[in-house]
């Protein structure tokens, strides 16, 4: 591979992509609603900010909280998969339908070098589009004369940094898609299905199915049917036994739901972004209470599937590339 | 400047192209042929490095295509079969993305650049290859195949989607590109177009090739396998003898002349015989089946 073929392939898809009129659409969509978001935010900011001046509330507002309004938007809302997978989904279906793919390996390029390019070149450009967003943010927080501190700057980057992560993960699952389906129509149905799949069938609906195979009924109907008819000691007693049950009942589907949310790249991206936004770390006299290294022991299982996926999709991705029939 | 030895691919199990051994000379125009799922594509797909041999190797200019793809992609030009190209992009900005692949200067891939359209008659269009013609395209790919300047050409069905004027002019193209000693192998089902450039020919048939020399040695060997008989017809001054021969299949006669089906060119037997009879001979001629008629008694798949 060598880098002066791979920034050719890279600064062309970058230069597709943020001309393209999908992307600048998308991108003005997003403008709008995280717009709305962040201006609903610095009026809860304002107002808890005016709570605080009189007296009413005790603690401080930040204005990472604005922050959460984007996050909410690009992961909660489903606006980051939209973007990454409608930038992603048709770039070598696409190729192989318009026949251009032949036409670019016939030239003095390795197809990994084609492969890295372009997702270079989509991930710049999904950069490019978040980095307008938190601009637009960032000159809201300045209109409205809210001026972060340095501490909360460094957050902000973090969280920054953390989306694009996560737009990274579903563009690479849409590159993968485009690898494995014929066509760019089909590519699309799988990415959805495999965004489907990975956010909603796991967490929620195997979770569900895993907690009833493993763990059996929840013992909270027989409290309530026991605590309705005790009269003895003895019914004190097993309501005792049940409530103990039911305490580890609730532990293990707890982290039954846990395990299975860990498969779900919005919920990691929530939890990652959420303990910069929200941060329950906060500073006391401008010293954070918790480390970094504290916070992410937290959450290292989340980080550690978050940072899994772009990896695993785009490794496949490359793998089936390499060695794509041509004929 | 173009060898195979031993060239295999095969897909599951399948032998698509079998231990084909091809050479082509330098500055030879090489007319490529073969039936439908002959392995053509695959063939040449394999020479301009584009897939890996199973077995065996095949060399341009001396280099081993699978193991240096990059440098035998630097003496290649490829035009492959329905060329695609950006449709957002224009047809000069396209090439120009390619082109940026040699490592040429911004400068002279202008000149390069202008130079091929010129050629293939695309200069001053400023519209984007979406909005192209299909024969338009067409063009716009042969000028990508001969953006490197290369030694080698491959053309793959060069000719689909060109009207009478584009064929015109691709044939003046290949002639010009042919005259600056560039090899160049076309891959076309047209095989009066074949006949028009090319100078040898090789025909290939599930992925063997039965046939390969000059055009007339190809038509000679394909002869022999179709048992198409040849047709020599005589007119004569006075009314015809019989003539007899063991290569004389049939003879349709009336009085001065005849339609004789042979085995072999048996003209100067039956010149004998007439002169024998004191007959005067007003005109004797060979038909020998053409090309596309051998081509399809041999490979007609009913």
């Amino acid at each position: 591979m060598k880098i002066q073929r791979l920034a050719i392939i890279a600064r062309k898809e970058t230069c597709d992509h943020i001309t393209s009129k999908k992307f600048l659409l998308l991108l003005l969509m997003l403008s709008i609603v995280v717009g709305i978001g962040a201006i609903t935010g610095i009026n809860d900011y304002q107002s808890n900010l005016d709570r605080y001046k009189s007296g009413d509330s005790s603690s401080v507002p930040s204005p990472l909280s604005i922050i959460s309004s984007i996050t909410e938007v690009i992961g909660y809302y489903g606006f980051g998969a939209i973007i990454a997978i409608a930038l992603g989904f048709d770039l070598i279906s696409g190729e192989k339908e318009t026949k251009s793919l032949r036409s670019l390996l016939s030239h003095p390029v390795y197809r990994d070098e084609i492969i890295n390019g372009k997702a270079i070149g989509g991930i710049a450009a999904l950069t490019i589009a978040i980095t307008v967003v938190f601009m637009l943010v960032f000159a809201l927080f300045l209109i409205q004369g809210i001026v972060p501190t340095l501490y909360e700057l460094g957050l902000m980057l973090i969280i920054w940094l953390i989306t694009i992560i996560f737009l990274a993960s579903n563009f690479a699952l849409a590159l993968m898609a485009s690898v494995i389906a014929g066509s760019s129509s089909n590519a699309l149905i799988l990415s959805l299905i495999i965004l489907f799949v990975l956010s909603f069938f796991i967490p929620v609906f195997s979770a569900r199915v895993a907690v009833y195979t493993m763990l059996g009924e929840d013992p909270r109907d027989e409290i309530t049917i026991v605590r309705y008819y005790a009269d003895s000691d003895e019914d004190d007693e097993y309501l005792e036994l049940l409530e103990e049950k039911q305490q580890d009942y609730d532990q293990k589907r707890f982290a039954i739901h846990e395990i299975s949310s860990l498969f779900s790249i919005q919920h990691n991206y929530y939890v990652l972004t959420g303990v910069f936004a929200k941060p329950s770390w906060d500073c006391i006299d401008g010293t954070p209470m918790l480390s970094l290294k504290e916070v992410i022991n937290q959450v290292w299982s989340q980080l550690l599937f978050f940072l899994l996926y772009p990896s695993l999709f785009f490794g496949i991705a490359y793998v089936k590339f390499m060695r794509m029939d041509l004929r | 400047m173009i060898r195979t030895e031993n060239l295999t691919k095969e897909y599951n199990g399948n032998c698509v192209v079998d231990h084909l051994n091809m050479e082509i000379k330098e500055g030879e125009v090489f007319g490529f042929l073969g039936p439908n799922g002959a392995g053509k594509t695959t063939t040449i797909l394999m020479l301009t490095g584009m897939i890996e041999p199973t077995e065996g190797i095949c060399l341009i200019d001396g280099i081993d295509v699978a193991r240096n793809p990059l440098k035998a992609k630097e003496v290649i030009g490829y035009l492959p079969e329905d060329v695609g190209f950006y449709g957002n992009m224009t047809g000069k900005d396209n090439l120009d993305y390619f082109a940026k692949f040699y490592g040429i200067y911004p400068d002279k891939r202008e000149e390069r650049i202008d130079y091929l359209l010129d050629l293939v008659r695309l200069n001053g269009v400023t519209q984007t290859v979406g909005g192209y013609s299909r024969g338009m395209n067409q063009r716009l790919g042969l000028a990508q195949a001969l953006l490197n300047d290369p030694k080698v050409v491959i053309l793959d069905e060069p000719t689909a989607n060109l009207d009478p004027e584009g064929v015109a002019q691709f044939r003046k193209i290949i002639r010009k590109i042919s005259d600056e000693g560039k090899t160049i192998l076309i891959c076309s089902h047209i095989l009066s177009e074949i006949k028009q450039v090319c100078r040898t020919l090789g025909i290939l048939s599930q992925g063997k090739m039965v046939a390969q020399g000059t055009t007339e040695e190809v038509e000679e060997q394909l002869r022999e396998q179709s048992n198409i008989p040849m047709k020599i017809t005589i007119e004569s001054i006075k009314p015809l003898p019989e003539l007899s021969h063991p290569d004389i299949l049939e003879i349709h006669k009336t009085e001065n002349r005849a339609e004789i089906s042979v085995n072999r060119d048996i003209r100067r037997e039956l010149s004998s015989q007439l002169q024998e009879a004191s007959n005067g001979i007003i005109e004797m001629h060979l038909e020998k089946p053409g090309l596309e008629q051998l081509f399809l008694k041999v490979y007609r798949r009913d």
